[in-house]
């Protein structure tokens, strides 16, 4: 590499900057995403670069990464989700679903999402009435799909965690067998069986699952139970069961749900104790679950307030202070709403990316 | 223990004498000195004097923590620093920024190399309209109507 080291002469105009490319890319890393959609119609080489998969590198390595949830709809009588992510407009305080129609297609039901990084993994689900095997990952930076080596058995509702850089699947499956649990090493991409308790009291089907101090939560329609990867040990764990509800997220080693009387919950599992969310009791009535995510930090709310046969999603936005003797408090940062749309819908994943 | 000190010299011509500690930060002058390329000056054919006096500046001021009492600087300094860095930057015109971040690139210091990179998006980019962006950054716009057109309808929600 050649380093040119003239000034720019003001007199002469360019589509671009005085710099060389890779220089370029790093001041835009440090740029936040929101203005990428200015940048790219400033001039032709800059659209390059906001597009270019070096920019998604630099950002990476500089840590200067962004959390964006991914949110799917499914829309009544369509069998496919519709794939959104939700972006802060540029020049506005405001945040809106921005649709993703190159999104991979995921199995109808059944499959178990999580998002690792800037990856989104897809393990099982249905396909055509069939449970699948298969494994696929979505870089959300292109949204580009990947195959990956598929589990042993085919799964439907499988609990998920991710801990240890291993990914733990759960059920989901009649084998009640050696391969009950799988293990797929997120470093050499492949799958190992777990030994150890099959537990028969869990459901086929599970409905929910989370990683708290690298233990895995299992909820079925049931029960929920807690399993140590490292111990490989079992245990119910009923002071959760009794409080949480679909649409949970865990934020700091916390589950919070949104709860009976329109109050956010947090469940601590050190102490098995539910606490109510202090500060933000005056939230919308949920005509359906609300979706909580782990916004970097905060929490995101999503809720579709939409009147019959359309959807309208709001989305608030809660920072989180924990206060001396374990209360926590919440403050609403945003609240606004970002989709309408002339067909009901349910929201049925958000999710939570860096990119 | 005695201080060493390294010659710099300029593209054109400049002779800089700084201590070792100093010139150190730039993760390329060590490979330069191995290599013997001088063996008491060392020459920067990329960087012109105004620019490495800058480059020198700054290098001066983030030795001193960096240097500190048992590695550990107190906040109230790093607090310090973190003010000096933004008038440093702030002094600066816009060909200056650009031909600092060259030579923090090609001295390879990286943290001057972040701070300019960071300026640059902070006071050039962020909150700023296209034209706004265009017109900070001295950018001819090479899209013909129909094409800026067909861009914005693709991220139709940033405009709204």
């Amino acid at each position: 590499m050649s380093v040119s080291m003239e000034s720019s002469d003001d007199s002469s105009l360019s589509s671009d900057l005085p710099l060389p490319n890779e220089i370029s890319i790093s001041c835009f890393a440090f740029v936040p995403r929101r203005y990428y959609p200015a940048l790219s119609l400033v001039s032709k080489p800059f659209a390059g670069f906001i597009a270019s998969p070096e920019l998604c590198m630099a950002r990476s390595l500089l840590h200067a990464t962004e959390s964006v949830l991914y949110v799917a709809l499914r829309f009544s009588l369509e069998e496919t989700h519709c794939w959104y992510s939700l972006n802060l407009k540029p020049l506005k305080n405001e945040s809106t679903l921005v649709p993703i129609p190159s999104f991979p297609s995921i199995p109808y039901w059944g499959s178990s999402v999580i998002a690792i990084g800037h990856e989104i993994y897809v393990f099982g689900g249905c396909i055509d009435g069939e449970l699948t095997s298969s494994v696929f990952v979505v870089d959300c930076r292109s949204h580009k799909c990947t195959f990956l080596s598929s589990m042993r058995v085919a799964r439907g509702c499988a609990a998920t965690g991710v801990v240890d850089g291993k990914v733990y699947v759960i059920g989901g499956c009649k084998a009640r067998s050696v391969d009950w649990i799988e293990m797929f090493d997120l470093k050499t991409k492949k799958w190992e069986s777990v030994s150890g308790p099959c537990n028969e009291e869990v459901y086929e089907k599970t409905i929910k699952s989370f990683v708290m101090d690298e233990k895995i939560y299992v909820m079925d329609r049931n029960s929920s139970f807690v399993y140590d990867p490292k111990e490989k040990s079992w245990e119910t764990e009923p002071e959760l069961n009794r409080g949480w509800r679909v649409g949970s997220c865990v934020i700091d080693n916390m589950l919070y749900t949104f709860g009976e009387n329109n109050q956010i919950k947090l469940y601590d599992p050190s102490t098995h104790v539910w606490r109510v969310l202090k500060g933000v009791e005056d939230l919308h009535e949920p005509p359906s679950w609300a979706r909580l995510a782990n916004y970097g930090g905060k929490l995101a709310v999503l809720i579709d307030v939409g009147e019959r046969m359309t959807t309208e999603v709001c989305c608030t936005e809660i920072e989180l202070e924990r206060r001396q003797g374990g209360e926590v408090w919440g403050k609403i940062l945003s609240y606004g709403r970002v989709l309408a749309v002339d067909v009901s819908s349910t929201i049925v994943k958000c999710i939570t990316v860096s990119i | 223990m005695s201080k060493k000190n390294i010659v710099l010299k300029s593209s054109n011509g400049i002779i800089f004498e700084v201590e070792e500690a100093v010139a150190l930060q730039s993760e390329t002058i060590p490979y330069m000195i191995e290599d013997d390329c001088a063996n008491d000056t060392i020459p920067l054919a990329n960087v012109t004097g105004d620019i490495l006096a800058l480059v020198i500046e700054y290098c001066k001021k983030h030795v001193v923590v960096a240097d500190g009492d048992g590695g550990g600087s107190s906040s109230s300094s790093q607090e310090d620093l973190k003010n000096w860095d933004a008038q440093f930057m702030n002094d600066l015109d816009q060909s200056k920024i650009f031909n600092l971040l060259l030579a923090a690139d090609f001295l390879n210091i990286k943290t001057l190399f972040d701070l300019t990179c960071q300026f640059v998006a902070d006071t050039m980019i962020k909150g700023k309209s296209v034209e706004e962006v265009r017109r900070t950054l001295n950018i001819e716009k090479d899209y013909t109507s129909e094409e800026e057109a067909k861009a914005r309808q693709e991220n139709e929600w940033a405009f709204k």
